[in-house]
Formats: structure tokens, sequence, C-alpha cells
């Protein structure tokens, strides 16, 4: 910080009714008061725009306009205009415009925390009229940096709204609480100390006064090493002395050896000078270590063994504004995160003030009380709304805040965790006797307690056994029967009474037993009294007051007038009245009161007030004392007459006391008719309340009807939609249950939110494996890139398509990752669906499969045609045996074509082939056999030899000539060793010549070498006298598909 | 019918393994007209491998049709390449059929080229 900006600057926050309280600042700010005013407002656009002018009417000094970048100077004043967050740096202002719609919640809070940040100790913050809560956090900012804060109390100047710096006030950081025209002095002492420090030499007067101060730090550290147990000779001098100083001016004195006297005299004063010492107490993460520490060791074993229907309780008692919770809350979230299955985390937040608990409810911080938070967890905890960060609602949504004070309330109980740092330094040590007591009865066995780093348990050692002594972590002793102390807090609370919190005193030998003697002769001979507060109810008896006291007719009553015997009632009435009345000790001697007997007990009546607590209602001790033994009736009357010699004489007395008496009642009269008079007026006020109060509720029971019947409606339509739902429900859960698609939906982190039940063949998913990431699932899929994918389609929103394959390769599947989109169209995870396409893939195997083999069969073909052609046209050029060799060919590739399996009938190829050259001459032949299959290599040279026979047949053969006959039968024999064959036999008879066998043309050759060669068949090929036999023996490949011939029918 | 004038088999021993008749004839036919002495057609593999092992006078080449009545003819492949006869694959599939450990070979496709399965048996 350069000499530039070497002078303190206060900052102002004003709200509701601020124009007033501001009127009243600058009354008491003189003219160059040494200090420059920066005037932050909630004020709204329309009605801001005047306030510099307004103020320039208050107030001497300069009044600007604040602009972004204007460079603070001494004796000015700055006004925040409407429509703009203000904060500072270096002495200079930086202003961010807002957007129109935007609207910063706290500008104050904003402009404080960085006024703190900026000028530290040199910085004020002035807390004027308003309503919310806005300016306490940045109080508290101001004043951990060691700068002064005031807050304004009720005066002519309002505050017209005190919620703003009542807010202040209640967190305990305020070091002023004055009406708004004292606060100008204040500032310029404040002004003055601070140059005074800054400038040591300035001045010698101050500059000795300072050099006192600083020896008598020696002796303020002792008093509060001795008073409070801390040493604070290891702090920073400079601030040790700020703080003093503060305290002193706060004191009004300026006199250090006063201070020290002060400090002697009054413990108050000590604890005050305490905590202001210690008021950087409350931030995100403080003492960064012990929340780690807090995070290694104490969180994972809440954590351990915990399932998820557990529940994991922490208190924070005097949470204040919250930072401590939800540092807490975000260690536990940040541990719940890394857990697949966590239990539910409640967190009771709880503190006596309201307010504070209002400004932790709202859980909106100023970027400063954020330096300690790491960038990620700022990232990932906090949302940026327009100048503050507001704790996201998974970490909010953890905490319970309410108000409750840990002394005066029942505590909470079965605690795994009890925070409650930098709390006990504001109680004395027998408050905290009984507190620490509490969290022990607060916590379960082996729950922990986190104290702040200034505070111990030392004195509970039976209680708590520390974990990390360093970092003030204990543990509850599990063994340690609670000394339930419970009872004596509940006991000891009477309302009324402060100061209940008494360390309990043993009661010790001596003490106690002159406590029972003194008790016993009172008892014995103390005259009988009764204790009554001022309208004469009896609260307390002595013994022995049947006397003089009974139990009067009609309801039971305390009233001591009613129950006085009747002889004294008149007196006791009197002396009642008249002690109420003076405050003083009344005494009134010689009242004759008659006992059942008849006989007469003079007696003393004396009703002395006790002053009790300040406050307190008064109680007055009534007192009866017998005068002398009781008399008989003449005997009293004799005493009477011997006392006062002469009736005349006591005639007179009665009747003057008697007068005393009327008029004593006249008074009384009057006073209850006027009481009367002002009651029936409440009364008739009352009754008119009451009349209209009626008339409204008319109304609104008019309304109620009304609304009633709407709700009627807009239930009867809610229950309309609800069963359409149901039935959209049910509809989409039958549809799941019945579709065969697999299909899963995930959020953004892989977690399972729902799938049908065909995943089932997809991953091994079980019903509650919702809410677990789906890449702790095994598949069954080969899908190593499931995460990778998921991610992509996440954040590419592009929907991504794959086939893979069933780890046993049983099956095959289409994968389809798509975006999962909600009602408002944004991406908030993945579908992913299977589908089988098993089939398809199978039948697009078996068609590659079928194109090659069709492609084999063809060029084979053309080979076989090639070869044909080939023998055919170089033996005999004719093209006809050509053409009918082809059409051979073309007939056995029909029939296997047409074959459902590739496997052919010898039947047919035998009957086709025949029917061909045969024609009409069919009754010519016969044919007989069993039904056998060939596959393609057998029906081809099968059918060539068939058509070479048939043709043979044709040309010289039985089908040539009108007598021949052909038969041709076949069967399947079986060898010795079971293997099949086929014997086939064409016998040709009745032949008119014998054929010609000298000619071996190709045909010849296709049965006798090309069945041989091809089929490993044997052939046997005779011609006789008038017949052709062909015998022909084709074995046949091992019958394992179990198509055993069968015989034809 | 003479197709070649010249002779490029001409005193060389070339086995025809081919399991179709009329195709092993053809092919005989052709080899012999370019010279060689055609040993075979064999149709079956057992028959083949049998034929191979005998010890006999040297072969200098051989045709081996891929299928043999529904088997692959790559035993019979592999023992050639041990005798290091030179051989050419006809095959009535896709000339990218041919099992990728074979695909060095030289391969006529079905039906065949005879100038393409002379030059490549000449080569080989």
């Amino acid at each position: 910080m350069n000499a530039r900006s070497r002078f303190p600057i206060v900052g102002i926050g004003a709200s509701a009714g601020g124009v007033q309280a501001l009127e009243g600042f600058f009354q008491g700010v003189p003219p160059q008061p040494g200090l420059c005013f920066v005037i932050v407002t909630h004020l709204s656009r329309a009605r801001d725009s005047i306030l510099p002018e307004i103020i320039a009417r208050f107030t001497s000094l300069p009044v600007h306009t604040a602009a972004n970048g204007t460079v603070l100077e001494i004796d000015n004043v700055y006004v925040l205009p409407p429509g703009a967050v203000l904060t500072v740096d270096e002495g200079k202002l930086q202003m961010r415009d807002l957007e129109p719609v935007e609207r910063e919640r706290k500008p104050i809070d904003v402009f404080f925390s960085s006024l703190a940040a900026d000028s530290g100790e040199l910085s004020a913050g002035v807390v004027l009229s308003g309503g919310d809560s806005d300016g306490t956090l940045g109080v508290k900012a101001i004043k951990e940096r060691g700068g002064l804060t005031l807050a304004q109390t009720a005066d002519d100047f309002g505050p017209n709204i005190p919620e703003m710096p009542e807010s202040a006030m209640t967190i305990g950081v305020v070091d002023f609480c004055v009406p708004a025209p004292m606060m100008g002095e204040k500032l310029v002492e404040f002004a003055r100390s601070a140059a005074m420090i800054e400038n040591m030499a300035a001045d010698s007067q101050e500059a000795l006064e300072l050099a006192r101060l600083d020896s008598a730090r020696s002796s303020i550290y002792g008093i509060l090493r001795s008073q409070i147990g801390h040493d604070f000779s290891g702090y920073k001098t400079k601030t040790f002395i700020r703080r003093v100083q503060r305290r002193m001016q706060v004191n009004q004195m300026t006199k250090a050896d006063a201070y020290v006297d002060l400090l002697i005299k009054s413990p108050e004063e000590v604890a005050a000078l305490f905590r202001d010492l210690l008021i950087n107490v409350t931030n995100f993460f403080r003492d960064k270590e012990a929340f780690d520490t807090l995070a290694e060791v104490v969180i994972p074993a809440l954590f351990a063994g915990r399932e998820a229907e557990d529940t994991i309780r922490v208190w924070v008692p005097g949470c204040a504004t919250g930072e401590e919770v939800f540092s807490i809350g975000i260690l536990l979230r940040e541990y719940m995160d890394e857990l697949a299955v966590h239990p539910r985390v409640q967190i009771f937040a709880t503190d006596i003030d309201e307010r504070a608990l209002g400004v932790a409810r709202a859980a909106r911080y100023p970027a400063q009380l954020l330096d300690s938070v790491s960038v990620e967890r700022r990232e990932r905890f906090f949302t940026m709304d327009s100048g503050s960060y507001v704790v996201t609602k998974e970490v909010r949504d953890l905490c319970v805040f309410s108000p409750h004070s840990v002394i005066r309330d029942p505590p909470f109980s079965r605690m795994d965790l009890v925070s409650c740092r930098n709390l006990l330094i504001y109680f004395g040590g027998d408050v905290q006797n009984q507190v620490i007591p509490t969290f022990h009865y607060a916590l379960r066995p082996e729950g922990f307690l986190f104290l702040g780093m200034s505070e111990n348990v030392s004195q509970f050692d039976d209680l708590f056994k520390p974990i990390e002594k360093k970092h003030r972590i204990f543990r509850r002793r599990p063994e340690a029967a609670s000394p339930l102390r419970l009872p004596m807090i509940v006991a000891s609370i009477r309302p009324g009474q402060d100061n209940i919190l008494k360390p309990r005193r043993p009661q010790m030998g001596g003490a106690a037993l002159r406590e029972m003697v003194e008790n016993r002769v009172l008892e014995t001979f103390s005259p009988p009294h009764v204790l009554v507060n001022r309208d004469g109810d009896i609260v307390y008896y002595s013994t022995r007051t049947g006397k003089y006291l009974e139990a009067a007719s009609g309801v039971p009553t305390r009233q001591i007038l009613t129950m006085a015997r009747k002889g004294l009632r008149l007196d006791m009435r009197t002396v009642f009245r008249e002690a109420v009345e003076t405050g003083r000790l009344v005494t009134r001697e010689g009242i004759p009161l008659e006992d059942d007997d008849g006989r007469v007990q003079i007696i003393r009546l004396t009703v002395e007030p006790l002053r009790g607590d300040q406050g307190a209602e008064p109680l007055f001790l009534v007192l009866f004392v017998d005068e002398g033994p009781s008399l008989s009736r003449e005997e009293a009357q004799l005493r009477a007459s011997t006392t006062h010699d002469g009736t005349t004489y006591q005639i007179e007395q009665e009747l003057r006391e008697t007068r005393e008496r009327l008029q004593s009642m006249i008074e009384e009269y009057e006073t209850a008719v006027e009481e009367l008079k002002s009651s029936n007026e409440e009364l008739v006020s009352v009754n008119e309340e009451l009349q209209s109060t009626n008339e409204e509720l008319e109304a609104s029971k008019e309304e109620l009807v009304s609304l009633n019947e709407e709700l009627h409606t807009v239930n009867s339509e809610l229950n309309g939609k609800l069963e359409a739902l149901d039935r959209a429900n049910s509809d989409l859960q039958n549809l799941f249950d019945s579709t065969a698609v697999a299909t899963v939906f995930l959020d953004k982190r892989l977690v399972i939110r729902s799938f049908t039940p065909a995943m089932n063949d997809v991953f091994n998913i079980l019903p509650t494996d919702r809410g677990r990431p789906i890449t702790d699932l095994s598949s069954r899929l080969e899908l190593p890139s499931l995460a990778e994918d998921i991610a992509s389609v996440v954040a590419n929103h592009q929907t991504i398509e794959r086939r893979v394959r069933r780890s046993d390769q049983s099956a095959h599947y289409l994968v389809r990752f798509s975006p999962y989109r909600n009602g408002d169209r944004r991406i908030e995870g993945a579908v992913i669906s299977f589908v089988n396409v098993t089939g398809m893939t199978l039948a697009e195997e078996k068609q590659q499969v079928l194109i090659a083999e069709l492609q084999h069969r063809t060029r084979n073909l053309l080979a076989v045609v090639q070869s044909i052609a080939h023998q055919t046209l170089e033996s005999t050029p004719s093209v006809d045996g050509f053409n009918k060799r082809l059409g051979a060919l073309g007939r056995s590739q029909t029939l296997l074509s047409s074959a459902s399996d590739d496997q052919v009938d010898l039947a047919e190829i035998v009957r086709l082939e025949l029917a061909t050259f045969a024609g009409d001459k069919m009754d010519k032949v016969s044919l007989s056999g069993p039904s056998v299959s060939l596959s393609l290599d057998y029906v081809q040279a099968l059918a060539l030899a068939i058509h070479e026979l048939s043709t043979n047949a044709m040309k010289y053969g039985a089908l040539k000539e009108a007598s021949g006959r052909l038969t041709v039968q076949w069967q399947v024999d079986h060898d010795v060793d079971g293997k099949p064959s086929l014997v086939l036999e064409w016998h040709e008879t009745n032949l008119s010549a014998a054929p010609d066998t000298s000619h071996r043309g190709y045909g010849r050759q296709l049965i006798e070498e090309a069945l041989v060669f091809s089929l490993r068949a044997k052939t046997e090929l005779r011609f006789h006298q008038d017949e052709v036999m062909c015998r022909i023996e084709v074995p046949l490949p091992s019958m394992q598909d179990g198509s055993i011939p069968r015989l034809e029918a | 019918m003479i197709y070649h004038a010249k002779m490029p088999l001409q005193g060389r021993r070339i086995l025809i393994i081919e399991d179709d008749f009329l195709v092993g004839q053809a092919l005989s036919c052709i080899l012999e007209l370019a010279g060689a002495t055609v040993l075979g057609p064999i149709g079956w593999l057992d028959e083949a491998i049998a034929y191979l092992k005998a010890d006999r006078e040297r072969i200098h080449g051989a045709v081996l049709d891929v299928n043999l009545h529904g088997e692959r003819s790559y035993p019979i492949a592999d023992v050639l390449q041990r005798l290091d006869v030179p051989f050419v694959f006809a095959t009535g599939y896709g000339m990218d059929s041919l099992d990728v450990h074979y695909a060095q070979h030289a391969r006529v496709q079905k039906p065949v080229d005879h100038d393409d399965l002379l030059a490549k048996l000449a080569a080989a």
C-alpha cells in the first residue's frame, strides 16, 4: 500500500430507511474528518439517482457519484450509482454495471469484503437502517482484518428498519452500537488513532502513550494467560496493540495503565479482549490443516461400515453464519462422491441467533470469505451469482439450520461428529464444564468431537480421548458411563434466572453441617411467615402458618387477603398495601386474633419487601409474631383497657384506625373503579376488534369455501392426470417387460437409472443395480469402449452405433448409444439399446458362403463344359452330340437347383433322363429301387453315365426296337464293414440283334472310366446275344445324417 | 487339335490332381499337346498323397485342383512344397479365396485358359 491510500476508508451500507439514517450520520461528521466515505445502498434504480444531491445537503464534504476507476480521496464522499456493483482495489473504485434484469442481493457484503481486503486495518464498516442481513458478512470481514465496525441503534434518525444493523450486531463483531449521529465522532477518533500508529514519531505526546501501551503489553499478556489460559505473546505486536487500542477506544480510555487496571478488575473485559483477538474465527476451512486431518482421519471413520439406509449425523452448535457447516458439508460431499453407495448425511447446524442462521440459510458469501477455498472446490461447490458465491444445492441440502442454545436447550443426541469450533472460548469455565459433558451426551459411543485451535477438553479426560491433539480432534470414550448431567441442566432452567449456570460446588463437611443446623433453627424458632408477590399471591409457606391463615371457601386460592383469618384480614390488607406502595417495611402491633377456642392471641404483623434481582418481580415477606401468651376473652379486654387506660382512649384509637382503614378502602375502591373503567374501554375496543375480526372471518370463510371448490376441481383434474400418468407408466412398464430390445438408461456418471428385463442377456444386471455405475457390472459382450462411447455421446450429442459379439460368440448385437434428453431437451445421460442381430449376421455369413459356392459350381460346370466340348468335338465333330450332353448336364443342374438341400433322388435322375429320350416309349421301361439321395458329384457323374446308356439304348438297343425291354433297378448294399454302396443295374433284353461292341466311344469311356475315376465306382458293361447289361456299383458316403434310403412307395 | 506350335513343356513330367474326370481328361490333353508327360490325373486326396509319398522319378510340375470331393487339397500342396515340386492351383472359387498361407503360389481359374496355365507351368 502506498502513501496515497494512507487514510481510513469508511464503507457505509444502507437500505430501506437509509436516507434518514444517512442524514443523521453526516450530522455527526465534522468538517475534515480525515476519512473517506463510500456509500453503498440497495435503493432501486429509479429512486436512487438523486441520492448524491440529497447527501450533499447533509454535509459540507464534496459528494461524488462513484465511477469505475475513481481514485478515493480523503474527506470526500462517494455514492454507488444504481444498477452496479462496487469493489475497491488499491484505493481505486472498481465498478461493474449489472444487467437490467440482474440484481446483486448483497452489494454491501461485496463492497465491505473488498474494502477489508484492500485497506485492512484502515477500513471501517458502518451498517445503517435496512432490511435483510446484507452487511453482516461484510462487517465480519472488516473486523477480521482489524478494521472498525459500527451499527446503528435507535434514535431520532431511525433505523426505521432495524434488521440489517441488528443482524450485524448479533453475530458479535460490531465494535460500536450507537445512534447514527454519534458515529462520526467514533470514526474521527478511529482516524486519529490510526494515524497515530502509522506515524509513530509524528506527535511526541501520542508516541509517548504508544510507548506506554507497548510496555503495558507484557502485563496484558500475563492477565490473559492467567485468566484465559491462552498465551498471545507470539502474536504480531502491531495487530495486538491495535486490538488493545480498539478495546480502549470502546471503553473510552486513553491511558494504557487505566486499561490494564480495568482488565485486572473486570473479567468481562478480559473475555471481550480475548474474543477480539480471536475474531477471525469463522472462515471456510479456517485452520486448513485441521480440516485436512478431519477429512483424512475422521470422515472415513464416519463412513466405515455404513449402509445406504444409515444416517451420519453431524452437529455444529454455534454455527453462526455457516462457514464451518459448509466446510464440513463440502468434505463429506467430497467423500460421498467417491462412494458408489453412501449413507444419508445430516448436518444439524444450530445457533441462538436467528439472524446469523438467516445468513447461513441463504448460503451466499462474498468472494473474499472464500480465500481459503481451493479453486477446484469453488468450481465444484459454489455457483457464482453476480459477485457472490452461492453454495450448491447438493451441499446446502445436507444441512439443517435451526435455532437452539447449547446451554439452555436439551442437546441433540446420537451424533457421529460434533464440530464446535471457537464457541467454547466465548464461555466461562463453568459453562464449559457444563457444555463439554453435553457433547459427551450428544455423541454416539466412539463419536468424534472437533474443537477450535485454542480450545481443549483436558479437564474431561475421562470423557474424551484425543485422536489428533494438535488439531483438537477427540473421540468419545465409549466406556465412560455418562455422568448424565442432563437432568441438572433441565432442573437449572428456571425462568427469569440468568445466573443459573453456577459451577456445582461439592458440599463440604463444615459448611453443610452449618447449613443443616441453620435450617433446623430457622424451622423451629423463626416466626411463621409466608412469601407473597405484589398481587398478594403466596409463593412460599413456612411451617406453622395455620394459626393465621385458613383455606377459604370456593375455588382454591393462594391470595393471602382471602386466606387470612377473619380478625386479621383488614389489618393484613392495610399493612400489605402500605408495604407495596411505599416499598418499605411496615409493622403493625397488637392485632387481636381470635382462635377457634375463643381465646385471643395478640400478634404483630410485619410485611417486608424483598429486593430481588434487578428487574425481577418484587416479593414480600409476611411475618406473624405472637406477642405474649394467648388470653381468654376477658383477659384480653382487661389487657386492652389496662394498657390504654380507659375506654375512651381505646375507642378513639379504634376510630382513628377505622378511619384510616376506611380511607384506604376508599382509595382502593377508586383505584378499582379506574381500573374497571379502563378495562371496560379495553373490552369495548377488544369487542370492536372481535367484531371486525368476525367479519373478516366471515369473508375469509366465503373465500375458503370458494377456494375449496376450486381445490376440489383442481384435485379431480389432478386425479385424472394422475390416472393418465399411471396408465402411461404401466404401459411403459409393460413395454419394458415385453420388449426384446435390451435398453438401459444412464445418467452422466454412467449410473443406471432403469433398464428393460432383456438387459439380462447382455449384462449381469439385477433390479438392485439401479443407482450403480454400469461400468461396475460385467458385460457378456465384447464392449471395451463402453465408457468412452457413453462419454462421447454425452459430450457430442451424436448417436453412435456399433456391431458387437457376445463374449461366447453365441450372439451378435447392434448397440446404439443415444443421448438421454430430459423435458428441457438437455442432455442428462445416455440410452443404450442392444438389438439382437444374430439371425441377420448369420444370414449374411451364409450368403457369403453361398455366393462362393455358386461361383465354384459355375466355374466347375464351365470347366466340365469346356472338357466335354473338347472331347466331343475332337472325336466327332458334330454339334448334336455336344448339345445332347450339354442337355443332360443342364437337366442334372435343374434337378440340383430345385432340390432343397443339394440332394437329388436317384429315381428322379433316371426317370428324367429316360423320359427325355424314351418319350412315348416309357412303357418299355421298368424302374425300381429305393429312394437314394445323392449329392452334386454323384448327380453329375451318374446323370452323364445314364445319359450315355440312354443314348446308346436309343440308337442301338432296347429303345430302338419294338420288342426291346429296359429294366433299371438299384439298391443300397452294405459290405462287411457296414459301408454302403449303390448298385445300379441297367438291363436291356429282347434285342433282335446283338449290339455292336466294337465301338468304344466317348460315351463308353464316360461309363467305364469317369465313374471309376470320379466316384471310385466299379462298372461292368456286358453285351450278349440279345441283351445289354450294365452294372454300376458306387460307394456311398457313410450315412451320418440319417438319410437311410427309403423304400419307394 | 493343336493349339500350340511350340511345346513349352517338352520332356516335363506334370502331375494332374483333379477330381472331375472330364476336366482331368481335358487338362491331360492340353498338357500332352504341350509336350508334357502327364501323370494322373488323380481325383482323391489320399491317393494323391500316397502317390507322392511313393518314391519315384522326379516330377517337374503339378496342376492342383483346390477342391477334391469337397475337401481342400492343401495337404497335397504341403507335400509338393516339401518335395520341391512347383505347382499351379486350379480353382473354381474366386482368385482371392485361397488360404493366406498358400497365397504366394501361382493359380488359374476354371474354366482354364490354356495359354495362361501353360505359361504358369512353364515358368514354374
